[in-house]
């Protein structure tokens, strides 16, 4: 029980008020714009959408700009904002076989069909502070923005075309989708509401929870079939025109995870597969959550779930930061009552302890008091 | 190709005037049996009146399947005109309905989705037309009441205080009421209990 948060209005106002002030800084230093956040600091705000589930790079900007560039509140308003929208329709799922490619990478094979796509990556740089990292390249030609032009085929579609990896067909086609921001999720939960989460869950979370398996709490024994970032096309099918019309285009990232094998009497062993997709340009999290997708197919696919990584209630219920910094930053919160309840019982409970060594004999000096309850909340 | 005909307008002012009308509905329903009036100015297609298609609009969505009963199902003017101030789709079935609309015959409460123990909101909200609405007749208590109310609603199957017994009794499962006349609104919420006048 919370004692409702009122009175001390002007306290408030001053905390707003100062608040604003540390936010805008130094008035000598120019203020930084929501376009500036938006291109300048990309991955900031692809990290804001993809965990605020909601694709808007304008506002995602504005978010980090308001909340100081503290992600999760960023990510948090994000949220706020996306419960206001209303729902037009469902997309068509996108096609990221069609995806128009800026980085395209696997590590199971060094050539394949549409080639190594290197990309903007950090992957190549000695992360070496660079004071200038910019200014003194802006005056030289742009490089020529490296694309694919043509469809580039996944690297897990080959490796189908043999019947080396286990097929996804029969679990995507017609079956109708969860949606975990209308329905409550229940344990089991399908790969579907799975994957919702996951895309979603704090990237923090899920790095861990993915090195956790690597380090061996629950070996996959991933390779990374391919990572994939580009721009999709997206579009809806309005019921009254029944054909699909083209909403705009979208940046994601694409994480294919290859791993160990399943196999039975009736179907020969094959690669398994973990999945992650993100928005924007996220590949950490994509790789992150492609490892943990991957660990909680772990009963699935006919073993059992012992770390926490395939534990689908564990990872599942803590992996929203906005939800874990609510009920983290709640204990903020007055709590006057309930303390005076524990301070109570701990008196109680001293007294006791107090009472009961005063009548005990001298020699007997380790005795304990009954344990409390557990503090409930 | 001939020209479709428009749907009627819906409120001028979507925003406040659904807002408006959202506040109404609240307090009807918070207080069981309170006769309160909605202006709403609509014209909406017969034989829809005016309170029940201001209620249509304020509460539903994409999101929210809608049932109409025969009357109201007739032509496609209801449908049409609710599709497309809304977007809401129709539901196939009473039970699949978030909510529904009734003009004419009433239809067994329980052909409407009861919810669940777990989930009671996942039933059907009853926006039921009436000709009469008025502060006699049926004994009502329960929250939101203090005392007893009274209530009449007619016309309605004459063994209707039965089925809201059943439908109380489902308790905390069960369906939600609302009946519009043509300018008023009341509400019996599933926690209500109705009994004939004494």
């Amino acid at each position: 029980m919370y004692v409702a948060v009122k009175g001390g209005e002007a306290a408030i106002s001053a905390a707003h008020e100062l608040l604003a002030r540390e936010r805008r800084g130094d008035l000598g230093v120019p203020e930084i714009t929501p376009e500036q956040i938006r291109d300048q600091l990309t991955l900031a705000v692809n990290r804001t959408m993809c965990e605020g589930s909601l694709y808007d790079p304008e506002l995602a900007a504005l978010a980090v700009k308001q909340a100081r560039g503290d992600l999760i509140e960023a990510i948090f308003l994000l949220r706020a904002y996306r419960t206001t929208l209303p729902r037009l329709g469902n997309a068509e799922p996108v096609d990221t076989a069609a995806m128009r490619i800026r980085r395209r990478i696997s590590a199971t094979y060094k050539d394949l069909p549409g080639g190594q796509l290197l990309g903007p990556t950090f992957d190549y740089t000695h992360r070496l502070l660079d004071a200038a990292p910019v200014s003194a390249r802006e005056a030289s030609e742009p490089v020529a923005p490296a694309s694919a032009e043509e469809p580039v085929p996944h690297v897990t579609a080959l490796l189908d075309r043999e019947g080396l990896i286990e097929s996804n067909a029969a679990t995507i086609d017609g079956a109708p989708v969860g949606d975990i921001t209308r329905d409550p999720v229940t344990f089991p939960a399908g790969r579907d509401i799975r994957l919702q989460a996951l895309a979603r869950g704090d990237e923090g979370f899920l790095l861990a929870l993915g090195y956790s398996t690597q380090r061996g709490y629950g070996r996959t024994h991933p390779f990374a079939g391919e990572i994939r970032m580009g721009e999709v096309e997206i579009e809806l099918v309005p019921e009254e025109l029944g054909f699909a019309v083209p909403l705009g285009r979208l940046t994601l990232t694409e994480c294919e995870m290859v791993n160990q094998f399943k196999g039975s009497a009736d179907a020969p062993p094959q690669f398994t597969r973990g999945y992650g997709l993100v928005f924007g340009h996220s590949e950490r999290k994509a790789m992150a959550m492609a490892l943990v997708d991957r660990a909680l197919r772990t009963e699935e696919l006919g073993q059992e779930a012992t770390t926490p990584a395939q534990d689908q209630e564990f990872v599942l219920a803590h992996a929203d930061n906005v939800q874990a910094t609510g009920f983290v930053e709640h204990l903020k919160l007055p709590h006057y009552v309930d303390f005076q309840a524990e301070l109570a019982l701990l008196r109680q409970l001293r007294a006791e302890w107090q009472a009961a060594r005063a009548d005990r004999p001298v020699e007997d000096t380790c005795a304990e008091p009954q344990a409390g309850r557990e503090a409930a909340e | 190709m001939p020209a479709l005909p428009a749907p009627e307008p819906a409120f001028r002012d979507p925003v406040r005037q659904s807002q408006t009308v959202f506040r109404l509905v609240m307090e009807a329903m918070a207080s069981p049996g309170r006769i309160v009036a909605v202006p709403s100015g609509l014209a909406p297609p017969a034989p829809l009146n005016g309170p029940a298609a201001a209620l249509l609009l304020t509460l539903c969505d994409y999101e929210t399947p809608v049932w109409l009963d025969e009357a109201l199902d007739e032509t496609t003017d209801v449908a049409t005109f609710l599709r497309f101030h809304t977007g809401a789709t129709l539901a196939r079935s009473p039970s699949d309905a978030a909510f529904a609309a009734i003009a004419a015959a009433m239809p067994p409460l329980s052909l409407f989705a009861q919810g669940t123990p777990a989930y009671p909101d996942r039933s059907t909200t009853l926006i039921v037309q009436v000709e009469t609405l008025a502060n006699d007749g049926w004994r009502l208590e329960g929250p939101g009441i203090r005392g007893s109310a009274r209530l009449r609603a007619a016309p309605l199957p004459a063994d209707f205080v039965d089925r809201l017994r059943v439908n109380r009794a489902a308790f905390p499962c069960g369906v939600d009421i609302f009946f519009a006349s043509d300018r008023t609104i009341a509400a019996l919420p599933r926690s209500v209990r109705v009994s004939e006048a004494a």
